[in-house]
């Protein structure tokens, strides 16, 4: 057989074979789509979608076998293709719902998390008061025994008769010296009490966008356990957040520049959770309140002084919103 | 002269008969097409890249569709509007997953920064 002829030969069966299989590229797109959706998540994830797809491809492999060359072939084969990237996009979505719903059950989590922390760090703090106590009773009992020991004392001078005169003198002098200073002690007493509520009614103004000092909110050394004065501040923050609800603010510590930068970072974060901790257990929702330790980066004043540390070591209020 | 008249009343009703038969072939269907391209549209599909190539598409078909069923081939536009109503459902589909996909994102972002925040251990994923 001449070359010639064999080339006819095939060109001509290949040309019939081609007739007669060829899909349209609507109908190979359509089988490929599928192909690739049902190896993927679909079939777990939206398997309703997937068959809906695979009823699509169906009904185009029909009409192509029914009539291969027909509009409405392709048209049955491009729904086809649709559909089944449609399932994948539905799967991908269902991906996506899973990740919000597990990052929402890791935020309540984190939530929970922190309470237990600032818990723990409220129970070390009572710990601490608790201890300090115990040595304030101690040393109450140790002045009435030296007291006790003083009286004793006189008693004895008393009764040795060429010192009662000068005995007396001595008491009745002592007697009003501390009359003096009970008098003192009353009067500094009664202004600070006074101090005290005059600060409790001021009013914190809490501005979007501004930055209050709570100056007053004081802390013992080394530790984030809040002193009894800081209250009077803290009283006055808790009202300025009843006043605006809607107001978010971050919580910002601040610490001189004594000790290490680490030290001083995280010791600026508790203090200023113990802050949250306290307005929390007030009844400010602790979603309004954000807490930062910025440690010793934010200095206000210098670190030479005792003053200037001391204005360094602070708790800052950022109005958010 | 009668067997006229009744040709005539004869050629009329056949006359008639196919005005109406033409009247009454079926227009064809765009609600469905235009339904998913409406909601294509409200769920933001223009504003969303992998969203508003279909929703392009949809609305091309759908014009099309118009101009074959206004030169008579109903049969050929109706199919086409079953690719206008495919390309507009596809559209709606991957807006609404664009949507879910920033969702996720910034609720694990939230996360985050919480634990950040609070010196938390970040979650491994």
């Amino acid at each position: 057989m001449k070359p010639i002829t064999s080339f006819i030969i095939i060109a001509f069966a290949g040309l019939l074979f081609g007739c007669a299989t060829a899909p349209p590229s609507e109908l190979v797109n359509a089988r490929l789509a599928y192909q690739q959706a049902s190896a993927g998540q679909a079939a777990q994830l939206v398997p309703a979608e997937l068959h809906k797809a695979q009823d699509a491809l169906t009904a185009a492999e029909k009409s192509f076998q029914d009539d291969p060359k027909s509009f409405h072939t392709r048209d049955l084969a491009y729904v086809a293709d649709r559909k089944a990237k449609m399932a994948e996009a539905l799967a991908a979505t269902a991906v996506g719902n899973a990740s919000t719903a597990k990052a929402n059950k890791d935020y309540e989590a984190a939530q929970t998390e922190i309470v237990k922390n600032t818990k723990e760090d409220l129970a070390a703090s009572q710990r601490s008061a608790d201890i300090k106590a115990g040595q304030l009773a101690d040393a109450n009992i140790a002045a009435q025994n030296a007291k006790s020991l003083a009286d004793a004392e006189a008693l004895r001078v008393k009764q040795q008769g060429d010192a009662a005169v000068e005995v007396q003198r001595v008491k009745d002098s002592s007697s009003a010296e501390a009359r003096s200073v009970k008098q003192a002690t009353d009067a500094d007493a009664l202004r600070a009490a006074e101090q005290k509520s005059r600060d409790a009614n001021t009013i914190i103004v809490l501005e979007k966008g501004k930055t209050v000092v709570l100056k007053g909110v004081t802390f013992e050394t080394n530790k984030a356990t809040l002193r009894d004065e800081s209250e009077t501040i803290l009283t006055r923050a808790y009202n300025a957040m009843v006043a605006n609800p809607s107001v978010r603010v971050e919580i910002s510590g601040h610490t001189d520049n004594v000790g290490s930068e680490q030290a001083n970072q995280t010791l600026s974060l508790k203090r200023a959770q113990a802050v949250r901790t306290w307005l929390v257990q007030k009844g400010i929702a602790s979603n309004r309140m954000k807490t930062v330790g910025k440690g010793m980066d934010e200095p206000v004043a210098s670190n030479d002084t005792d003053a200037g540390r001391a204005e360094n070591r602070r708790i800052e209020f950022y109005v958010q919103q | 002269m009668r067997h006229l008249n009744m040709a005539m009343a004869a050629g009329s009703i056949l006359f008639a008969a196919m005005i109406a038969g033409c009247g009454s072939s079926p227009a064809i269907n765009k609600e469905p097409s235009t339904s998913a391209i409406s909601a294509a549209e409200e769920a933001g599909a223009s504003k969303i890249p992998s969203a508003s190539l279909y929703l392009q598409l949809a609305k091309e078909e759908l014009d099309n569709a118009q101009r074959l069923a206004g030169h008579g081939d109903k049969e050929e536009a109706q199919s086409l509007l079953l690719r206008a109503q495919a390309d507009g459902e596809l559209a709606v589909v991957l807006s609404r997953g664009d949507a879910e996909k920033t969702e996720a994102t910034q609720a694990i972002e939230r996360v985050r920064k919480l634990r950040q925040d609070n010196q938390l251990p970040q979650e491994r994923n």
